[in-house]
């Protein structure tokens, strides 16, 4: 991906979001990593570093079945089958990872799957409309991140979201900015045909502005919503029924409760007069 | 006024053998399931009754797939994909390319022993997907390099 040459004033516009002009705002990419959209028409496999979690995965999705293998299956030659129980979601595993390859040519990108039954999911760049990025805690170890790239497809569940699982986390990162920051039609026109006046594709990632922060103080707005109510009044009547036992248990032992007794029958026989 | 033409071209006829194999495998569990249940529960059903489910599964196994060749069909033009699919409902749909979100070409294990393929090109519509079952395989890749090229030349992010 070539840039044309920044034009010399930035976008004038008075839009909240712009990143302030600065050094990195608008300039060519800076010579480290290549970007991710260039990498033309070679099938690329998900990071390395899969091949740690795909495994443990499967372990977790098989772990009833092993749990009962290990339960039941500890008789006369139960070893060879604990073996085999933990070796088929590892290979499943690494079939997983092996299988899985995709590639971003400049007008669209392409995800393979399968070992038995294959697919190929095509989705052209235009028709990007979300990076959604996801870590789960043992991609958050290993520095990895999830990327899924939403179309407008209104596909139910997976059906035409093309599912990245997962890159290191900077690639993953770069192929977001690089997709959402595209030029609509940038494949067939080029680099030359964008049009300066529109351009708005910062060439260095300006980091995303700071929208709000979560503010501690916010805790006590809490109770006003309708669950937080609910869950007041349960604490209330709870402490109201534990601390009314305490008192009527403490009546009882001091016997106030015997002399209080005959006051009523005093302020009846008054009133009957 | 005219009437709305078939698609123009027929599946691949090795997809008759895919969907009798996936009728055969259907009744079969029918029976596995049904003779069963009878059994055990003690119920008495005559044997006649027996003889029209087998007959109807039969005529279901041996009718079913070359009928419903004769209904799939699909078609892929300049401005649009077009698809008809069914058997005793048919339906038929037809997705713009400038609407085109994702194509999708898969094969199932059992679709690999006979080389055939299915695509499914998603679009934005809330009716879901335009699936063509029973490609041959060469003819699936054909397609989706076809609807790939199409789609692209189209901009903008379809909706």
């Amino acid at each position: 991906m070539s840039l044309p040459d920044p034009p010399s004033t930035p976008p004038s516009g008075d839009s909240p979001w712009q990143p302030p002009p600065g050094p990195g705002w608008q300039q060519q990419p800076p010579p480290g990593p290549p970007s991710e959209l260039a990498r033309d028409a070679e099938w690329r496999r998900l990071d390395l570093r899969m091949l740690l979690v795909h495994p443990v995965n499967e372990l977790v999705r098989f772990f009833p079945l092993l749990i009962a293998l290990f339960l039941f299956g500890s008789s006369d030659d139960g070893g060879v089958w604990h073996y085999i129980g933990v070796a088929v979601p590892i290979a499943i595993g690494v079939v997983r990872f092996a299988t899985t390859r995709f590639r971003i040519t400049p007008g669209q990108i392409e995800l393979r799957r399968g070992l038995l039954s294959q697919s190929t999911l095509t989705a052209p760049l235009d028709r990007v409309r979300t990076v959604e990025l996801t870590a789960s805690p043992i991609h958050r170890l290993l520095a990895l991140e999830k990327v899924e790239i939403g179309t407008g497809s209104a596909g139910r569940g997976s059906d035409g979201r093309v599912v990245l699982d997962a890159l290191g986390a900077a690639e993953a990162r770069r192929l977001r900015h690089e997709l959402l920051l595209r030029r609509p039609g940038q494949a067939e026109s080029g680099a030359g045909a964008a049009d300066p006046g529109t351009q708005a594709t910062p060439a260095a990632f300006a980091p995303a502005p700071v929208l709000l922060r979560f503010d501690p103080a916010w805790a006590r707005f809490a109770p006003l919503t309708g669950s937080g109510l609910l869950i007041a009044l349960a604490g209330l009547a709870a402490s109201g029924q534990f601390v009314g036992n305490e008192i009527a248990g403490a009546i009882a032992d001091s016997g106030v409760d015997r002399r209080l007794a005959s006051i009523p029958l005093l302020v009846l026989s008054r009133q009957q007069r | 006024m005219t009437a709305l033409r078939e698609p123009a071209h027929l599946v691949s006829p090795r997809a008759r053998v895919l969907w009798t194999l996936g009728a055969a495998a259907r009744m079969l569990l029918l029976f596995a399931i049904a003779i069963p249940v009878v059994w055990l529960n003690g119920l008495d059903v005559p044997w006649p009754a027996w003889l029209a489910l087998a007959a109807l599964a039969l005529a279901y196994v041996l009718v079913m797939p070359s009928y419903r060749y004769r209904v799939h069909r699909w078609e892929s033009t300049e401005p649009a994909v077009y698809t008809q699919a069914g058997w005793l409902s048919v339906e038929r749909r037809i997705a713009p390319m400038s609407r085109v979100q994702t194509v999708d070409l898969e094969q199932s294990a059992i679709g690999r022993l006979f080389d055939l393929a299915a695509v499914t090109v998603t679009t934005a519509s809330a009716a879901g997907p335009l699936r063509i079952e029973g490609l041959d395989h060469q003819v699936a890749l054909g397609l989706v390099e076809e609807l790939t090229r199409r789609a692209e030349a189209e901009t903008g992010d379809a909706t």
